[in-house]
């Protein structure tokens, strides 16, 4: 029975074989080990041997030739007269087609069994280890285990606590356990490292030993968000010197100027007003549009106004960019969408970072007056208490009148009292003169 | 002052080895064997380039007649041990040509379950301990099993072949000099291709007739051509009989000739040219071939016959080998540590082991060698 | 019970088993005529004859392979190292062929050897004399490696030797083959693979094994003074390792010093290491520590040795350190 014969991969680099020379012709009686070709590959010129007996029925490839590993060369036969057409035509076809395997079996009438299958993996779901593919048959899990010692798979849960604590393993397992801060634990340990006994102690002051069990306190995890306002403004507490100045703003006539807007079809809120106050007046002090640097103070460029958005587990503030150059209506629209994405947690990192200023607003939670602490590296913020009606006197007379106070906090290192106060002055006229904020 | 010992001079192997003279069927079936192992080894040349063969598979073709005519000089009962060019050996001895391949294939019904391959060939019915890759590191083994044989009382020899290459390792020494010491039932047999890897002999060592190591321990020691299988038998049939008979151990250097490079990888281009082909002149098939013909009349049709079946068998292991199931992964650790089966019982629970017969051993006695001589 | 010498122990046990089983012989340098380089085998040759107690030649591939060809074939020799040093001369045939002979042959022949010997320094044997073989042997799948503290354990532990089916590497020591301990006369077998915890505490975890148990029993008595309650654990087996009860320890006390002979450098010391911090790891106080041979080759002079060995002042000092006093 004539076989294909392909070209032997030599060793596991070699990926082609240039035919150097041909050692047998076609019609040749070939005997075992018989070298049939000289062939040139990635390593050295080696010999091709056939190791049964049979006759070289057809060269497939010439001289000079270059042939990948497993692509057929020849055509071996056991008498000169076979007829070998079909397997021509395979060898092209082949040859065509990107060699696969290097076995060199011509096809069968009878079909040949298909070797048995490896044993299917055993579910042991002892490890939480991957078991990998090996030749395309699953590794059984029960390999992964060591006989000696089984791996413990390392906790699903990330040890979320600061990695600047110095804390031995057992603390720090007892703190997640325990929901004891780690950074509020003093420890007792070398170089300041906080031992488990240290967090148990934590834990167990400083509860009054007589007071009966009340219900049981909810320990709330800090997420992220917590976590980085308490750490920005904690730091800008320590670090700047800031002082407050309050103005009281007569709204008469902002009032009036919304509800010609809105009966004119432009919707906007008191706060939108602020904003485009505020905005301009940067623009006419612009020494408080600055950041303070221990050589330097940079006044801003551009004037991006930070509205402070409340969300259920603390607050951010959306930026309106260019705040100056856009009308009341555009102010409006982007405050309005960018809150409601705020509440979403879809904010992109440029729609709540880069403020120049910052406006917070408790007004319509009945506050009437609050200092706001400022958003660093701004250098001022505003905190506006609610509008409301008030009495007032004017020329001498007892009226009524609609007042809101802002606070300003000021970093005392870049804006100095009379610079804050000359900015507040630049808001109200814009907020007493709302006209002048079309202009 | 006092003068050391003598040394031990051997005794003669016995002229004759006592065994049956070859007749036509007994030759015939040498010869049938000897044509066996060539055309699995040729097969398992062609599976190597196929890559279904990996890592390091070291071909025995040319010196068929050495395994095959110690096999029937021998007893079913005698232990063998060689290195890793061993698979003529394993199937002379009695692993069937389908377990030889699936083990070099890596299959699950491989001897060693696919675990050792081609340089670890074992199998406890047979008696064949192995297929070992440390050249010259099995030959002390050689005189444990010698050891257990005289323990035992057993009429039985231990046979421990190797290459000249070995024969320059220090545990190989040290094997020789152990089992003439206490004088044990094993038949060293050097298989002195005259290449340890790409080095020649004469490169290698001094003295180039490998029987001599024996000489500086005082063992008795041959040497012959062994591309006859007939000359194979008669030589190592009169050295195990020596040995079986407890007059010590025997180191045969046989020459012989490998036609192949050390391994698969190896292209053989250190011979100088024309020296294989000198060589095949005296091809062990060829001289028993021509024997078989001439005097005791086998015709062509025979040797078709016996070629025919030869190739149907050794097709037959290939394709067993193919077909056979990878070696099973839960097996992985099974054969780590072998299972406690020895009780650890105490007092009348524990465990006895008696020898039906014992042996001695001849470790030499605690005379002071000054009582030898006279004064 | 009876007070034995630990080399008196070793021999009850060898006997015991050879009496009852064939099979066994005992085989090494000046086994029998000298009656045992450390007299271990003193009375053996006049009991089991020479061809079961047998003197070889300085070859230890040439007999260790003979203890292992003949454990292959259903023999249960007793390979004697006159020291493990000598061992690294056998150490192709202990590896290669003792240690992989079953896996190699597919789970055909088993290997049923004991090869034993007194292991590590010794006093002034300077540098080829003193070494500690233990992680070299332990590396290795398909040995088993054991060694003993006082005369009980090596009784018990020689005896579930002999009757293990797999080669063991049995680590004796030079220094301690006179010391006397308490062994009961009834037969008992100590199962490989367990440890001993000679005192349980829940401070910290002291781990060592060999002869080092003795030279750790003045340090853990201080410390007990001191008020620290320091769990002491004899591992006896290297291999395998019983790491339950060390884990359990560890979980316990969240401290662990080990003690070892042998260098620093990939000792066994440092396996222990590895795996307690893998599973343990929440439970760790403290790093587990090691004292060990100092990484040098051990010097011949009385003062420099003193300074390689661990001694009670460094392993006083590791425990402070893992108890965060220093």
């Amino acid at each position: 029975m004539a076989e294909i014969f392909v070209m032997p991969q030599a060793s596991p680099t070699m990926e082609v074989g240039t035919i150097l020379a041909w050692r047998k012709a076609e019609g040749d009686a070939l005997a075992p080990q018989d070298v049939i070709a000289e062939v040139e590959t990635d390593k050295a010129a080696m010999e091709i041997e056939v190791f049964d007996d049979g006759v070289l029925l057809k060269i497939l490839v010439s001289e000079g030739d270059e042939v990948p590993a497993g692509a057929p060369i020849a055509i071996i036969g056991t008498s000169a007269d076979e007829d070998i057409s079909a397997l021509i035509a395979q060898a092209a076809s082949a040859s065509a087609a990107p060699a696969a395997a290097p076995a060199a079996e011509a096809p069968a009438p009878e079909a040949t069994p298909a070797p048995a299958a490896p044993k299917a993996p055993k579910a042991t779901g002892k490890v939480g280890l991957t078991a990998p593919a090996w030749n395309g048959a699953p590794v059984h899990e029960a390999i992964m285990e060591m006989p000696e010692f089984v791996y413990e798979a390392p906790e699903a849960e990330v040890a979320d606590l600061p990695r600047s604590v110095r804390a031995a393993p057992a603390a720090r397992r007892a703190a997640r356990e325990l929901g004891v801060d780690l950074t509020a634990v003093s420890g007792t340990g070398p170089r300041g490292r906080v031992l488990r006994e240290d967090v148990e102690k934590a834990h167990a002051t400083p509860a009054a030993p007589a007071v009966p069990a009340g219900p049981a306190d909810e320990v709330v995890r800090n997420s992220q968000m917590r976590k980085t306002i308490a750490r920005r403004l904690k730091a800008v507490w320590l670090d700047a010197p800031v002082f407050y100045l309050t103005a009281r703003f007569n709204c008469d006539n902002m009032v009036a100027f919304r509800s010609q807007l809105k009966a004119a079809g432009v919707k906007v809120s008191y706060n939108d007003l602020v904003v485009k106050a505020c905005a301009k007046a940067l623009r006419d002090v612009p020494a408080v549009n600055a950041s303070w640097a221990e050589d330097a103070i940079t006044r801003h460029g551009s004037v991006h106004i930070g509205v402070a958005v409340a969300l259920p587990d603390g607050l951010i503030t959306p930026v309106v960019r260019n705040a100056d150059q856009k009308g009341l209506a555009t102010i409006s629209a982007e405050t309005r969408d960018l809150a409601t994405r705020a509440r979403d947690r879809k904010l992109g990192p440029d729609e709540y970072q880069g403020s120049t200023f910052t406006i917070s607003n408790l007004g319509m939670m009945g506050i009437e007056q609050f200092t706001a602490i400022i958003n660093p590296p701004e250098a001022v913020i505003l905190a506006v208490g609610g509008m409301q009606q008030e009495p007032v006197v004017v020329d001498g007379q007892l009226s009524v009148g609609w007042r809101m106070k802002v606070t300003l906090t000021c970093d005392h290192r870049v804006v100095d009292g009379a610079l804050g106060a000359e900015f507040l002055q630049a808001v109200r006229k814009y907020i007493e003169t709302p006209a002048l904020l079309a202009a | 002052m006092t003068a050391p010992p003598p040394s031990h001079t051997p005794p003669p192997l016995p002229a004759e080895s006592g065994l049956p003279p070859v007749d036509a069927e007994m030759l015939l079936g040498m010869y049938r064997e000897m044509l066996r192992i060539r055309r699995l080894e040729e097969l398992a040349a062609k599976a190597y380039t196929q890559r279904k063969i990996l890592g390091f598979c070291h071909l025995y073709i040319g010196q068929e007649s050495v395994a095959v005519g110690v096999a029937a000089a021998g007893q079913d009962n005698d232990y063998w041990i060689a290195a890793y060019r061993e698979h003529g050996h394993a199937m002379a001895k009695g692993i069937s040509a389908r377990a030889v391949m699936a083990e070099m294939y890596g299959k699950e019904t491989g001897s060693s379950k696919g675990l050792g391959g081609s340089m670890h060939l074992f199998d406890r019915d047979s008696r064949f301990l192995g297929g070992h890759g440390i050249v010259g590191g099995h030959a002390p083994l050689a005189n444990g099993v010698g050891w257990a044989i005289r323990a035992r009382g057993e009429d039985a020899v231990c046979v421990c072949y190797f290459g000249d290459g070995a024969a320059n390792q220090g545990a190989f020494f040290e094997a020789l000099c152990l089992a003439q010491l206490y004088k044990l039932p094993v038949v060293f047999i050097c298989e002195n291709n005259f290449y340890a890897m790409g080095t020649a002999l004469h490169r290698q060592s001094a003295i180039t007739d490998m029987s001599r190591r024996a000489a500086g321990v005082g063992m008795a020691h041959e040497s012959f051509e062994g591309f006859n299988v007939e000359t194979v038998r008669e030589r190592v049939g009169r050295a195990a009989a020596y040995a079986r008979s407890g007059q010590g151990p025997v180191l045969l250097e046989v020459v012989t000739y490998r036609y192949r490079g050390h391994s698969m990888s190896d292209p053989a281009k250190y011979r100088p040219s024309g020296e294989l082909g000198h060589v095949k002149e005296s091809d062990p098939l060829k001289i028993t071939r021509k024997r078989l013909v001439d005097d005791f009349g086998i015709t062509d049709d025979q040797f078709a016959e016996i070629k025919a079946e030869v190739e149907a068998e050794c097709q037959d292991a290939a394709k067993f080998a193919e077909e056979s199931p990878v070696a099973n992964p839960e097996n992985l650790y099974a054969y780590t540590y072998a299972p406690q089966t020895t009780s650890m019982g105490v007092g009348d629970d524990a465990p006895v082991h008696k020898f039906e017969q014992k042996g001695e051993i001849a470790v030499p006695g605690f005379e002071h060698p000054a009582a030898q001589v006279g004064g | 019970m009876a007070k034995l010498q630990i080399r008196e122990a070793l021999r009850r046990a060898m006997v015991e088993e050879m009496r009852r089983d064939d099979r066994i012989f005992l085989m090494g340098e000046e086994v029998a005529h000298y009656k045992g380089a450390y007299k271990v085998s003193q009375g053996m040759l006049e009991e089991f004859g020479p061809s079961r107690v047998v003197d070889t030649p300085i070859s230890e591939a040439g007999f260790a392979g003979l203890g292992i060809g003949a454990a292959v074939v259903g023999m249960r020799p007793i390979i004697e190292f006159m020291t493990w040093n000598f061992s690294l001369v056998a150490f192709d045939q202990v590896i290669n062929s003792a240690a992989k002979f079953y896996q190699m042959s597919g789970g055909q022949f088993s290997v049923p050897v004991v090869f034993r010997g007194p292991n590590g320094a010794a006093e002034n044997l300077a540098a080829q004399h003193s070494t500690s073989v233990d992680s070299l042997f332990a590396h290795f799948p398909g040995l088993k490696v054991v060694t003993y503290a006082d005369a009980h354990d090596a009784y018990g532990l020689l005896k579930a030797a002999l009757r293990d089916d797999n080669p063991v590497c049995f680590l004796e020591s030079e220094l301690t083959y006179g010391v006397k301990g308490e062994v009961p006369d009834e037969e008992f077998i100590i199962p490989l693979g367990k440890a001993n915890v000679r005192r349980t505490g829940s401070d910290v975890t002291l781990v060592t094994w060999g002869k080092q148990v003795l030279n750790c029993m003045p340090v853990v008595d201080e410390l007990v003074k001191k008020g620290i309650d320091v769990e002491f654990i004899d591992l006896r087996s290297l291999r395998p390792l019983d790491h339950k009860t060390l884990f359990t320890s560890v979980a316990k006390t969240g401290r662990c010093v080990v003690v070892q002979e042998g260098h620093l450098f990939a000792g066994v010391g440092a396996e222990i290491a590895a795996r307690i911090q893998e599973a343990c790891f929440d439970h760790l106080e403290a790093p587990v520590l090691r004292v060990t041979n100092r990484d040098v080759p051990q010097p011949y002079a009385t003062n420099l040795e003193k300074l390689v060995m661990p001694s009670p002042d460094r392993i006083m000092a590791a425990i402070d350190r893992v108890l965060g006093r220093a």
